[in-house]
């Protein structure tokens, strides 16, 4: 089965932009929701919990694997340029993940063509939308049968270890969505953006972030916040940290929040008025800064769609 | 490029389910990370050649490994302490 096909279900909704179609001068947001039941506070731009951050970091330190074996068949080579946690690891692991805003933040279960399977990050902008990374819904593998739309997800919203406050909702390839320039001309890191089209309206009850697209001078004073599920960590526990923009690019928000393998798909947000507003999706870990694809206007547009 | 390989525990048993994500690579790499399958097997696609650290993890257990990537495939096998 191809995916190119206009008869392929998994036909991207939106084709690629130019770059005439980005409008950054163009500033627009869509409300956030906070569900049903408890929710926290907030005033300024982090998270209540920052509040908090020192002692967590003593408690929640970064994993020393300095002592570990070096195993395998490896062979050691030149220096490496990448790191996902970037200096001393201040994540923080949020335990009240049943209240709003954690609840939004979904654990993903990624079977992939093939069965493999792989762990990430959405969040919730609608009642039956959850956004994530374009490459936990289409993983390039080009000439292997993991190639292509993933079979299913299993989103487990607010999810706390073994605990799923919300339970779990198992999403099909057919309710996935993503665009052309990832699925078919990719894989292109601008363009690496997804969603999911749940069966039910869960979102109704955890609530969801707004989003939006800020021109380079609104965005680039801004604190960024990112909260997803590390694969560092204890198996699907929620971890929190914020940082200032490090720089942006058309299509690409970069920032100093360590992150790891399964948090892809994580909203990178701001919080503006009281409200959360996700600016772009997070998706790589880079040498001296993490990043995300960029909620621009073609992407904002792409949200509201799936969200209708 | 794949690095695939299995994850074991002390006694040479498969690990399945272990948590198996590139910690540092010469290019930026998606923040995904793979499980194990049911005989401790994964295959990761990277898009570069190069050296990568991977980080694995099981339930109770972590452990890493730094891999060199100059072919097609390369082979690795992990051991989780105990």
């Amino acid at each position: 089965m191809s995916e190119n096909t206009v008869e392929n279900p998994h036909t991207p909704v939106q084709p690629e932009v130019d770059d005439t179609d980005e409008q950054l001068d163009v500033e627009v947001v869509a409300e956030a929701s906070s569900g049903e039941g408890e929710s926290v506070a907030v005033i300024g731009e982090v998270e209540p919990v920052i509040a908090v951050s020192a002692e967590a970091a003593v408690a929640e330190t970064a994993p020393d694997t300095s002592a570990l074996r070096p195993i395998g068949e490896a062979t050691y080579g030149a220096a490496i340029t990448t790191e996902s946690v970037l200096g001393p690891d201040t994540r923080i692991q949020i335990n009240n993940t049943a209240d709003y805003p954690w609840r939004v933040h979904c654990s993903l279960l990624i079977t992939a063509n093939d069965g493999s399977q792989w762990i990430g990050t959405g969040w919730f902008i609608g009642p039956k939308t959850v956004v994530t990374a374009g490459h936990c819904v289409f993983i390039h593998a080009p000439g292997t049968p993991r190639h292509g739309w993933v079979q299913s997800i299993r989103v487990m919203p607010g999810r706390n270890g073994a605990t799923l406050p919300y339970g779990s909702v198992t999403v099909p390839r057919a309710n996935l969505r993503s665009v052309t320039g990832w699925t078919v001309n990719g894989p292109n890191e601008e363009y690496d953006y997804g969603a999911m089209v749940l069966p039910t309206p869960l979102g109704n009850t955890t609530g969801w972030f707004g989003f939006a697209n800020y021109s380079d001078a609104t965005l680039q004073p801004m604190t960024v916040n990112l909260s997803g599920y590390p694969g560092d960590k204890p198996a699907g526990t929620q971890w929190y940290q914020s940082s200032a923009i490090a720089a942006l690019g058309p299509r690409k928000v970069y920032y100093t929040i360590d992150t790891f393998g399964g948090q892809s798909g994580s909203a990178v947000y701001v919080i503006k008025d009281g409200s959360r507003y996700g600016v772009a999706v997070h998706a790589y870990g880079g040498a001296s800064s993490n990043s995300g694809t960029r909620i621009t206007k073609p992407v904002f547009d792409n949200f509201q769609l799936w969200k209708s | 490029m794949i690095i695939q390989g299995v994850v074991a525990d002390p006694s040479g048993q498969p690990v399945p389910g272990a948590v198996v994500m590139v910690a540092a690579a010469p290019v930026p790499v998606p923040d995904i990370a793979a499980l194990t399958d049911a005989t401790g097997r994964f295959s990761i696609m990277v898009s570069a050649p190069g050296t990568y650290r991977l980080l694995i993890r099981g339930a109770n257990a972590m452990t890493e490994t730094t891999v060199s990537v100059h072919t097609e495939a390369v082979e690795v096998r992990a051991e989780l302490p105990g």
